[in-house]
């Protein structure tokens, strides 16, 4: 079953990589007339956003609970935080945006995110 | 079938139907990384260096700089990419520079939710207004079309803009200035809608919700306003926005309206307006965008406990738009000044222009006046004392007398920067 969906997943992705970031809003036929006697059904296609944290056990906790909700960047972007503010923004996506992360790969997440901030700021 | 990356846990206690949307948005993405893996990645050295629109990686303790601006978002032009997904797109400074309205291809965007619109039809969209009224309505867009409409210039500002340069720094969305826009707006008054609706007599509040979802079992994203505020006449369900419909990542096809008050509450998307008679316990009311009580939302950086409440009226700002911060430019006698400003919730009485710190403040000259809640652009001429760096600040007074403090504010979310800004150039 997840197989299937995965494969048309992968199909769907491939047919807006040929499309990313266009905008397909069929003609309006009556631009003379008073300016919004209809509003133009619009579809659009997001740019690809494949970004991981890279591979290895050090980036595993982030790549596989972050990336279902997010970009990297929200993370990659954030100040220099404490394992405190960490642990409360874990947290907050757990209880507030119901990320699905069993209360005991939790720390692991922390972990990981304090391990990648220090691996940044030490410039490697 | 193996998972490249971790398998979604399993989540019993999760509604069926959520975890079935949450399993296909994982699987989107693991599939992406799949076809990177089996191949065209590879092209990148090894590492997945790049993603459309040249997103790029930055180390995380940028700051203000590093950050992307790609042209790849659709209906939109260069904008500061924050994040990909879902979308946070940051106007740059210079946009504001060009005219007091943001043009609706650079005008800011945020999402909070994974699941946000990407396809609307506009025959089969249906505005919902229900709970405690007389005549449940689902309105066509049509129909809203005909009836009688207002319009006005309003400036749309993220409850956290400019929370990058909070010191200490707080976490979230680090945005510079550029997470705002001015735009006519055009549309029904709320006060119609809800008229056509009958509220009930005991009604206390207004909630509004959009297409946006998230992807697991929690509170949608909802903001609500007292009834008495919803009925102001000024509340807008706008269709329009600088004359076009609205760009799709901006709410396409109606955008909730709040005149004066922060972002959060100008939901997009709108597809449901519900009369509540009693307090609203949403996350998104009770628990999220909340600000200390204090004068300007400050308190002791550090601090976590305070009184709150949710976040509503802006307070006056002013940016210089006209020079960049830590530029260095060719000496001259005199210098242009000129940027924009946001009363609030009030007109613009004045800005006044320092070149001493703050010390002694010249009154600008103010630009057309497009409404109490429209930018309105400022300029002035002031003399360069001598060569060398020479910071600039501007201060803007909104009608009813609150001026811009000099000092910053802090609080833990982030939110309601308003201090006066200064522009530090060198005259050599």
């Amino acid at each position: 079953m997840r197989g299937a969906r995965i494969a048309l997943a992968a199909l769907a992705i491939g047919a807006l990589a040929a499309c990313s970031g266009a905008v397909r809003e069929p003609a309006s036929d009556n631009g003379q007339q008073a300016k919004f006697a209809a509003l133009r059904s619009t579809s659009i296609a997001l740019p690809e956003d494949d970004q991981t944290f890279g591979e290895g056990a050090a980036v595993a906790p982030l790549n596989a609970h972050c990336l279902a909700c997010h970009s990297t960047s929200m993370i990659l972007y954030q100040p220099q935080l404490s394992k405190a503010q960490w642990q409360a923004i874990v947290d907050k996506m757990r209880d507030a945006y119901g990320a699905p992360v069993p209360a005991d790969q939790a720390p692991a997440i922390v972990d990981a995110l304090v391990a990648l901030q220090a691996k940044h700021a030490d410039g490697r | 079938m193996p998972l490249p990356i971790g398998a979604p846990p399993a989540m019993p206690e999760m509604g069926q139907g959520n975890m079935d949307r949450f399993d296909a948005t994982l699987a989107n993405l693991l599939a992406r990384r799949r076809l990177l893996a089996s191949g065209a990645a590879a092209l990148a050295g090894g590492a997945i260096a790049r993603a459309a629109g040249g997103f790029s990686r930055p180390a995380p303790d940028a700051g203000l700089v590093g950050r992307p601006v790609s042209g790849s978002f659709p209906q939109k032009g260069a904008m500061i990419v924050q994040r990909n997904r879902p979308p946070l797109l940051e106007t740059p400074m210079e946009v504001f520079n060009d005219n007091v309205f943001t043009p609706n291809d650079r005008f800011f965007v945020r999402w909070h939710w994974a699941d946000i619109p990407l396809e609307v039809d506009a025959a089969g969209f249906r505005l919902t207004i229900g709970g405690a009224v007389k005549r449940p309505l689902a309105l066509r867009l049509d129909e809203l079309l005909k009836m009688p409409r207002i319009s006005y210039a309003a400036v749309n500002q993220c409850s956290g803009n400019s929370r990058a340069l909070f010191d200490p720094r707080v976490p979230g969305a680090q945005w510079s200035h550029g997470a705002m826009g001015n735009a006519r707006w055009e549309g029904v008054a709320l006060s119609h809608l809800l008229e056509l609706a009958g509220i009930d007599p005991a009604a206390t509040r207004v909630r509004f919700g959009g297409l946006d979802k998230p992807l697991t079992a929690v509170d949608p994203f909802k903001k609500s306003l007292a009834v008495n505020h919803a009925m102001d006449g000024e509340v807008m369900v706008a269709f329009a926005m600088n004359g076009e419909q609205l760009p799709m990542l901006n709410g396409f096809p109606l955008r909730l309206i709040v005149p004066g008050w922060f972002s959060t509450y100008w939901v997009k998307s709108l597809d449901s307006i519900e009369v509540l008679n009693g307090p609203d316990d949403n996350y998104w009311m009770a628990k999220a965008y909340q600000v200390p009580t204090t004068p300007h939302a400050n308190v002791v950086p550090g601090t976590k406990e305070f009184p709150k409440a949710p976040i509503s009226i802006m307070p006056p700002r002013s940016w210089i738009t006209n020079l960049k911060d830590g530029a260095t430019l060719p000496y001259r006698p005199r210098i242009g000044v000129n940027g924009i400003a946001l009363g609030g919730d009030q007109g613009i009485r004045s800005v006044d222009i320092s070149i001493d710190g703050g010390k002694s403040w010249i009154a600008s000259r103010l630009g057309p006046d497009e409404g109490r809640y429209s930018f309105r652009r400022f300029s002035t001429v002031i003399p360069v004392l001598a060569h060398g760096t020479m910071t600039i600040m501007s201060r803007c007074t909104n009608e009813k007398g609150e001026a811009q403090p000099m000092a910053p504010n802090w609080n833990p979310g982030g939110y309601m920067r308003n201090c006066v800004e200064a522009c530090t150039v060198r005259l050599v």
